[in-house]
């Protein structure tokens, strides 16, 4: 799965993207936590997720091909 | 108002010259006259947008000057809003032109928006962008949120549904439920900002507005744009 970063948490990560292979379709909820123990310090932050560019619940079921991003807010003006 | 100086865009077969009268029949109030709403009012005021009310109740400084491109340097100390809507008032004295220098809260939100058909988002900070979209959903006003962060720029586009069903409540808030902290989120004066990116989303964000008011099948509706200005990506989420 290619997982899109944008603001501050790009900086958490240092990369703008992250691939990460599941071996079989779970929920968002499930993948979290795969994605929280690869990357901890993303745990403290809020952001919201959309697959395959639809805004998603953490029941969305996730597939090895879908399209993530991590969508933080942004605050300047 | 004499049509003369849209002439570029009326031959436009999306604008026409009824698309120019809904044009010249629209109103907008952007709220924030800073990075994102300078060059939003402009291109709405050279588009022809017949009244655009300015609300900001900041006084420019030295450091707005990279990208807030309606102040120079002599305008240093002055109203942000008042100055905006003067110079955009000298430039285009065929359009209405408002402003009012003060800071929007829960004791004068339903003033300053009395009368309001659009409204953009254009502030700084969530406490006005939280009240101010807790507003529009309660009153079913359509809007777009604009945001920066160093090299990328976020838009939130608001409209109503054809059938007037407002969109079943989605908002600010179906994205980002809870209001942040106030050190959970950095601006610009922490980030950094240069004046193009913030020039690029202003004008993303004019644009939209301007395709909802000529209700072209391109116009996004209820999404979410990610614009990261710095590898060139676009995000186009659906909320």
């Amino acid at each position: 799965m290619r997982i899109l970063i944008f603001g501050k948490l790009g900086d958490i990560v240092k990369s703008s993207e992250l691939i990460i292979e599941i071996e079989k379709p779970m929920e968002l909820d499930s993948f979290k936590s795969i994605l929280f123990k690869r990357e901890p310090a993303l745990m403290q932050e809020k952001f919201a997720i959309s697959v395959n560019q639809k805004l998603s619940m953490d029941d969305t079921i996730l597939h090895n091909n879908d399209e993530i991003a991590l969508l933080p807010p942004f605050s300047g003006g | 108002m004499n049509f003369d100086r849209f002439s570029r865009q009326i031959i436009l077969p999306e604008v026409g010259l009824s698309g120019q009268v809904q044009i010249s029949q629209s109103q907008i109030t952007i709220i924030g006259a800073g990075g994102l709403g300078c060059p939003a009012a402009f291109y709405l005021a050279a588009a022809g947008i017949g009244r655009i009310k300015i609300i900001d109740f900041d006084l420019i400084e030295a450091s707005n000057l990279n990208r807030q491109i309606a102040f120079g340097v002599d305008d240093i100390g002055k109203f942000k809003a008042e100055t905006l809507a003067k110079l955009l008032s000298l430039k285009y004295n065929d359009i209405q032109i408002e402003f009012l220098c003060e800071k929007i809260k829960p004791e004068n939100v339903s003033s300053i928006f009395k009368g309001s058909d659009f409204v953009m988002d254009c502030t700084d900070n969530f406490d006005a962008r939280y009240l101010i979209n807790d507003y529009c959903r309660e009153y079913k006003i359509p809007s777009i949120i604009g945001s920066l962060f160093r090299f990328e720029g976020q838009i939130c586009t608001f409209n109503r549904s054809i059938d007037n069903n407002f969109l079943e409540g989605k908002c600010y808030r179906t994205i980002f439920p809870e209001k942040p902290e106030k050190d959970e989120v950095p601006n610009c004066s922490e980030t950094g900002i240069i004046g193009t990116i913030a020039g690029n989303l202003g004008t993303v964000m004019a644009w939209e507005y301007l395709k909802m008011v000529l209700n072209m099948k391109e116009k996004l509706d209820c999404n979410l744009i990610y614009v990261d200005s710095l590898n060139h990506r676009t995000s186009i989420i659906n909320i």
